[in-house]
C-alpha cells in the first residue's frame, strides 16, 4: 500500500523526467556555462583558467569587429524578414482563392522548408558562379556575387530568406484560413472593392499571425549559420561575418573560448530583449 | 462588371433584350476565364521562381560536365546523365552519410515523440508539486537558442569523451520544448474525466497514453514527426562540431567533402546534393498534410 | 430607396442542384418583403442572388429599371445583414459602422454623425468605442443592423438576422425593426424560416418550398386564404389541423364525415365541392386550432378525444385526438377538461378549408 502510494506520488516526476534531464545536461547547465565561461579566458581544451570579470566583454565592446559582426547581422536579419515574410505573404494570398492545381502549387510554395541551409548554399554557390552560374546568365551580367562584398551579405540573405518563406507560407495561410469567409461578402456588400479588402480586412485580420511569424522569423534569422559556412565563410573580409559564425570562429578555430562564450550570452540577450519587446508590443497593439 | 442594360433599355424589343443580355453574360463569362487564367499563370510564375533553385540543381546534377561549363544558357540538360549521382557515390561514402542521417534522425524523431508526449501527459493530465514552474521552465528554454550554448555543450561532450559517436548526434536532441508544448495544447482539449475514467476503469497510466492519447492525437505526432524529422535530417551546425571520421558523418557534413570549384566536381556535388535533398522533400511532401493539419489546429493563434 | 423586379430567376449549383425555379416577383418601393420557408427552400439563395453573392443562372434581376444580374456586390448600393452578423472583428463598433461610408470615401463629419444618428436609433451609443468579442448577441446584432443603416441604399437585405438571439430578445427587435422600417421608409427584404416573425415583420410575405414561390401575399391573406396545405400548415401557431374526411350528402346537405363525426358546410363550401366534383371522395379538412370552440350547434359538433392539456395562461391548448387524427383545440382556460376524457367542440363552419387529397391545393381559394 504505501509503496503504492510513493509511486502515485513520484510517477508525474517520472513522466517528465527523460525530458527534463536532456534540458538541464544539454540546455540550462551550457546555459549556465556559457556565461561562466565569458568571465574567464581558458586554455585551448576550453577549461577556464583565469578569472578576468567583464573583461571578455570589455574587449568585444571595443573590438571593431565584433561591432562589424553585430551591423552585419542586424542588416541581415532584416533583409532576411522582410524579403521571406514577403514572399511566404504572397504566395498565402495567391494560394487562397481555389483554382486548378492548387495543392500542387501549396506544395512548391512551402517546400523550401523541407532544405537544409548547406545543401540550399551548395546550389547558390553555383547559381551565383561568376562564370557558369545561371543568375548572371539569366541577368546578363557578370558579377562576382560571393567575393564581391557589397554582394555577398545581399546573396546569403536572400538565400536565407528563401529557406525561410516556406514556414511563413504556411503560417500565413494558417491565418487566412482563419479569416470569415462572410466578412468577406458583408464587405462586397458594403461596398469594398479589392484593394479595399486587402488592406482593410486581409492585412489586420493577418496581424495576430503577422505578428507571431515575425518573432519567429527574427529569432531563426539571427541563428543562421550553415549558409554562411558553405557560402562565404564570413567573408569576403568580413562582410558575412554573422554573429554565430563568428562564435563559432573564435570558439573552434582561435580558441577563445571565453570570448566566443561572451559572444554567445550577448546573442541569448538581444534575442531575449527583442522577443520581450514584441510582446510587449503586441499587448499593446495589433491584437483583437 | 458595370449595369450593362439601363432605364432606357426597358422600351426595347424582348428579343434585343435577350440578345443584349446573352452578350454581356459572354463577356463576364470571358472575364471570369480570364481572371482564373491570370491567377494561375501568376501562381506558375511564382511557382517556377521559388523552385528554380531546385529545379535548377536537378537539371546540373543530369548534366555532363562538358555541358556545364559554357557562357550560353544551358537550362535543360541536352544529353542527361545518372553519371554524376554514381561518380558522387563513389568519391564519398554516400551511402553511409545517408544511413547515419536516417538513424540519427529516426532516433531523435522517435525519442522526442516518446519524451515529450510522456512529459505533455504529465503536464496536462496529472497533479504534482511544482508542476507550474516545472511547465514555466519548459517553455522558458525555447527563448535560449540553440547556438548560444553550443560551446558549453561542445566542452561537455568532449568531457563525456562521446566525439565522433552516435550517442552525441542523437542524445541532446532527444527533447524539445516545442514539442511538450504541442502535444500539452492537444491533450488539453480532452477532458480531464476522460482520464479518470479510465483509471477507474483500472487503466494504468502507461496503458492509458499507449491505447488513447496515442491513437487520439495521430495527427500531432504526424506533424511533429515529419517536423522533427526534417530538422534533424538538416542539421548542421552540431555534427559538424562533434563529428570527424567517415564512419559518423551525416549528410549535411558529408556532402561538403564534394565541395569544390573545378568543372568535374560542381555537376558531381550538385549529384550529391540533390540526393540528400530527396529524403527531406519526400518526407515534407508525404507529411505535408499532416504537418499543416497538427501544427495550425489551434496550437499557433497569435 | 427601390423597387425591386425578380423575372424568371434560377439557381442551379455547379453539383446540378436546383436551388430556385422560375422565381418571379415585383418588390415595391417601401414594402417589407418577408421570404419564408422551411431551411433549404432557396430562400436565402435569392436574398444572396440579389446582393450579387451567388450568380443568377438564368432570368433578369431589376433594381429600379436597371438589370443587374452582372453587376458586382459592390456597385448594387445595397446593405445587408448577415445571420452570423458577419461584423469586422479588428474594428471598433465605431468603425465597424463606419466601414461602408469609408470605402465610398464620404466626408469624415458626415461619417460621424450618421454613425451618431444610426447607434442613437439602435441605443448602442454607449458601445462604439468596444470591439465585436466585447459584445453580447443582442448587442451584435444591433450593430449589424446599425452598419446597414448608416448608409440609405436602394434596399436592405436580411438574412435571418434574429435567429440567433434568444426568445425575449427576438420579440424585443422584432418591435425595432418594425419601428426602423417605418421610420426609415425603407425597402427590406427579409429571410427567415419563423412564420411568427414573417406574420409579424411583413408588409408581404412570400412563402417558399423546394425553390419554388407557393404563394406571395399579405400576412392576413395568407392566414385566411392559403393557396395549398403546406401553406397553411406552415403559416400559424399552433399549426393547423388536417384531417382526412369524406365528401358525403346527408339530409340534402354537403357534409364531410369522419370516424362517427359529421360536419355540414356551408353553401358556399357545398357549392365548391360540388363544382370539383368532390362527392363521395376523400379530401383533408382544415381548421384552425383557435377555430375550435366550447359551444355551437349539433351541426358543427366533434368529439375530442383529450390527451394532454397544455395551459399558457391567457388560454389553454388542447392535444387529443379525432378518431385517428391528431386535433390541437385552443380554449378558454375555463373550460373543464381533463386528460382521458372525451369532449364536444364545435367548428367554426365559417373559417374550415379543404383541400384536395392529390394535389393538396385548397378547394375554397379565393
Amino acid at each position: 500500500m504505501n509503496y503504492k502510494l510513493v509511486t502515485r506520488k513520484l510517477s508525474p516526476y517520472g513522466y517528465i523526467a527523460p525530458a527534463m534531464a536532456i534540458f538541464a545536461i544539454f540546455l540550462f547547465f551550457p546555459f549556465f556555462k556559457t556565461i561562466y565561461l565569458s568571465l574567464f579566458k581558458t586554455n585551448k581544451m576550453g577549461q577556464a583558467k583565469l578569472f578576468v570579470g567583464a573583461g571578455n566583454y570589455s574587449e568585444l565592446l571595443s573590438s571593431a569587429s565584433f561591432f562589424n559582426s553585430l551591423f552585419v547581422t542586424v542588416v541581415f536579419v532584416l533583409i532576411v524578414v522582410s524579403v521571406s515574410m514577403l514572399l511566404g505573404l504572397i504566395t498565402a494570398v495567391l494560394c487562397n482563392q481555389s483554382f486548378p492545381g492548387i495543392r500542387i502549387f501549396s506544395t512548391a510554395y512551402a517546400l523550401p522548408m523541407a532544405i537544409a541551409s548547406s545543401s540550399a548554399a551548395m546550389i547558390f554557390k553555383i547559381m551565383l558562379h561568376p562564370a557558369i552560374g545561371i543568375v548572371n546568365k539569366i541577368l546578363g551580367l557578370h558579377i562576382n556575387w560571393i567575393s564581391d562584398p557589397r554582394y555577398a551579405l545581399i546573396c546569403v540573405a536572400l538565400l536565407t530568406a528563401w529557406l525561410n518563406s516556406g514556414i511563413n507560407f504556411l503560417y500565413f495561410s494558417a491565418g487566412l484560413s482563419n479569416i470569415d469567409e462572410v466578412i468577406y461578402e458583408r464587405a462586397s456588400v458594403d461596398g469594398a472593392n479589392s484593394f479595399q479588402k486587402f488592406f482593410r480586412l486581409t492585412l489586420p485580420g493577418l496581424s495576430p499571425i503577422l505578428f507571431y511569424t515575425l518573432v519567429v522569423n527574427i529569432i531563426q534569422a539571427f541563428q543562421s549559420f550553415g549558409q554562411v559556412k558553405v557560402l562565404t565563410m564570413g567573408g569576403p573580409g568580413e562582410s558575412t561575418n554573422l554573429i554565430v559564425y563568428s562564435i563559432y570562429r573564435d570558439a573552434f578555430f582561435n580558441y577563445r573560448f571565453g570570448s566566443a562564450a561572451a559572444q554567445s550570452v550577448i546573442l541569448f540577450v538581444i534575442i531575449m530583449v527583442l522577443t520581450l519587446c514584441m510582446f510587449r508590443l503586441e499587448k499593446k497593439g495589433v491584437h483583437y | 462588371m458595370e449595369t450593362v442594360i439601363s432605364r432606357a433599355v426597358k422600351d426595347i424589343s424582348r428579343e434585343e433584350l435577350e440578345n443584349l443580355k446573352r452578350e454581356a453574360l459572354k463577356k463576364a463569362v470571358f472575364r471570369r476565364r480570364v481572371a482564373r487564367l491570370a491567377l494561375t499563370g501568376i501562381n506558375l510564375l511564382m511557382a517556377l521562381f521559388l523552385l528554380l533553385p531546385l529545379l535548377y540543381a536537378v537539371s546540373i546534377a543530369l548534366m555532363p560536365s562538358g555541358e556545364l561549363f559554357t557562357t550560353s544558357m544551358n537550362l535543360i540538360p541536352a544529353t542527361p546523365t545518372l553519371d554524376n549521382f554514381r561518380q558522387a557515390m563513389v568519391k564519398i561514402p554516400l551511402t553511409r552519410f545517408i544511413i547515419n542521417s536516417f538513424l540519427v534522425a529516426g532516433c531523435i524523431t522517435a525519442g522526442q515523440i516518446v519524451s515529450c508526449s510522456l512529459a505533455a501527459f504529465s503536464f496536462s493530465f496529472l497533479e504534482f508539486k511544482g508542476k507550474n514552474l516545472l511547465f514555466m521552465l519548459v517553455m522558458a528554454t525555447m527563448m535560449i537558442p540553440g547556438e548560444a550554448t553550443i560551446i558549453s555543450n561542445y566542452l561537455t561532450v568532449s568531457g563525456f569523451r562521446w566525439l565522433d559517436s552516435y550517442k552525441v548526434l542523437i542524445i541532446p536532441y532527444l527533447t524539445s520544448a516545442m514539442g511538450i508544448f504541442l502535444f500539452r495544447q492537444f491533450y488539453k482539449s480532452f477532458p480531464i474525466s476522460l482520464y479518470e475514467s479510465a483509471r477507474i476503469d483500472g487503466c494504468s497510466d502507461l496503458r492509458f497514453i499507449y491505447s488513447i492519447l496515442i491513437p487520439l492525437t495521430k495527427s500531432a505526432i504526424g506533424a511533429m514527426a515529419v517536423y522533427t524529422f526534417i530538422n534533424a535530417w538538416n542539421m548542421y551546425l552540431w555534427p559538424l562540431l562533434v563529428t570527424g571520421s567517415d564512419k559518423m558523418r551525416t549528410v549535411q557534413i558529408g556532402i561538403g567533402m564534394l565541395d569544390s570549384v573545378d568543372s568535374q566536381s560542381i555537376s558531381m556535388m550538385i549529384a550529391g546534393v540533390v540526393m540528400i535533398i530527396i529524403p527531406s522533400i519526400s518526407v515534407f511532401i508525404l507529411g505535408q498534410k499532416q504537418l499543416i493539419r497538427g501544427m495550425f489546429s489551434g496550437a499557433v493563434k497569435g | 430607396m427601390a423597387s425591386l423586379s425578380l423575372v424568371n430567376v434560377c439557381k442551379t449549383f455547379k453539383n446540378g442542384q436546383i436551388a430556385v425555379k422560375n422565381f418571379n416577383l415585383d418588390i415595391r418601393d417601401q414594402e417589407f418583403l418577408i421570404l419564408v420557408g422551411p431551411s433549404g427552400c432557396g430562400k436565402s439563395t435569392t436574398l444572396r442572388m440579389i446582393a450579387g453573392l451567388e450568380e443568377i443562372s438564368s432570368g433578369e434581376l431589376w433594381i429600379d429599371g436597371e438589370l443587374m444580374n452582372l453587376t458586382v456586390p459592390q456597385k448594387r448600393d445595397l446593405s445587408m445583414v448577415f445571420q452570423s452578423y458577419a461584423l469586422y472583428p479588428h474594428l471598433t463598433v465605431y468603425e465597424n459602422m463606419a466601414f461602408s461610408l469609408r470605402v465610398r470615401n464620404v466626408v469624415k463629419t458626415e461619417i460621424d454623425q450618421r454613425v451618431r444618428k444610426a447607434a442613437d436609433v439602435l441605443c448602442i451609443s454607449h458601445l462604439l468605442v468596444r470591439k465585436p468579442h466585447a459584445l453580447s448577441g443582442g448587442q451584435k446584432q444591433r450593430v449589424a443592423i446599425g452598419s446597414a443603416i448608416v448608409r440609405e441604399p436602394k434596399a436592405y437585405l436580411m438574412d435571418e438576422p434574429l435567429s440567433n438571439l434568444d426568445a425575449k430578445l427576438r420579440t424585443q427587435m422584432r418591435v425595432e425593426l418594425s419601428k426602423i422600417h417605418k421610420e426609415l421608409g425603407a425597402t427590406i427584404i427579409y429571410v427567415t424560416h419563423d412564420q411568427v416573425e414573417a406574420m409579424t415583420l411583413g408588409t408581404r410575405i412570400v412563402v417558399m418550398n423546394s425553390g419554388v414561390i407557393l404563394q406571395a401575399a399579405e400576412p392576413k391573406v395568407l392566414y385566411t386564404n392559403p393557396i395549398n396545405k403546406f401553406v397553411a400548415g406552415f403559416i400559424g401557431s399552433p399549426s393547423m389541423n388536417f384531417i382526412p374526411v369524406w365528401v358525403e350528402r346527408r339530409e340534402e346537405r354537403i357534409c364531410v364525415e369522419f370516424s362517427k363525426n359529421r360536419l355540414f358546410v356551408n353553401e358556399e363550401c357545398a357549392k365548391r365541392l360540388m363544382d370539383g366534383d368532390y362527392l363521395g371522395r376523400r379530401v383533408y379538412l382544415g381548421i384552425r386550432p383557435e377555430d375550435l370552440h366550447e359551444t355551437g350547434s349539433k351541426d358543427q359538433e366533434l368529439k375530442l378525444n383529450v390527451e394532454i392539456k397544455e395551459v399558457l395562461g391567457s388560454e389553454i391548448l388542447l392535444h387529443g385526438k379525432i378518431g385517428r387524427s391528431p386535433v390541437c383545440a385552443r380554449l378558454k382556460p375555463d373550460f373543464p377538461s381533463e386528460g382521458g376524457k372525451e369532449i364536444s367542440i364545435f367548428a367554426d363552419m365559417s373559417r374550415i378549408l379543404l383541400f384536395d387529397m392529390e394535389t393538396e391545393e385548397n378547394i375554397l381559394y379565393r
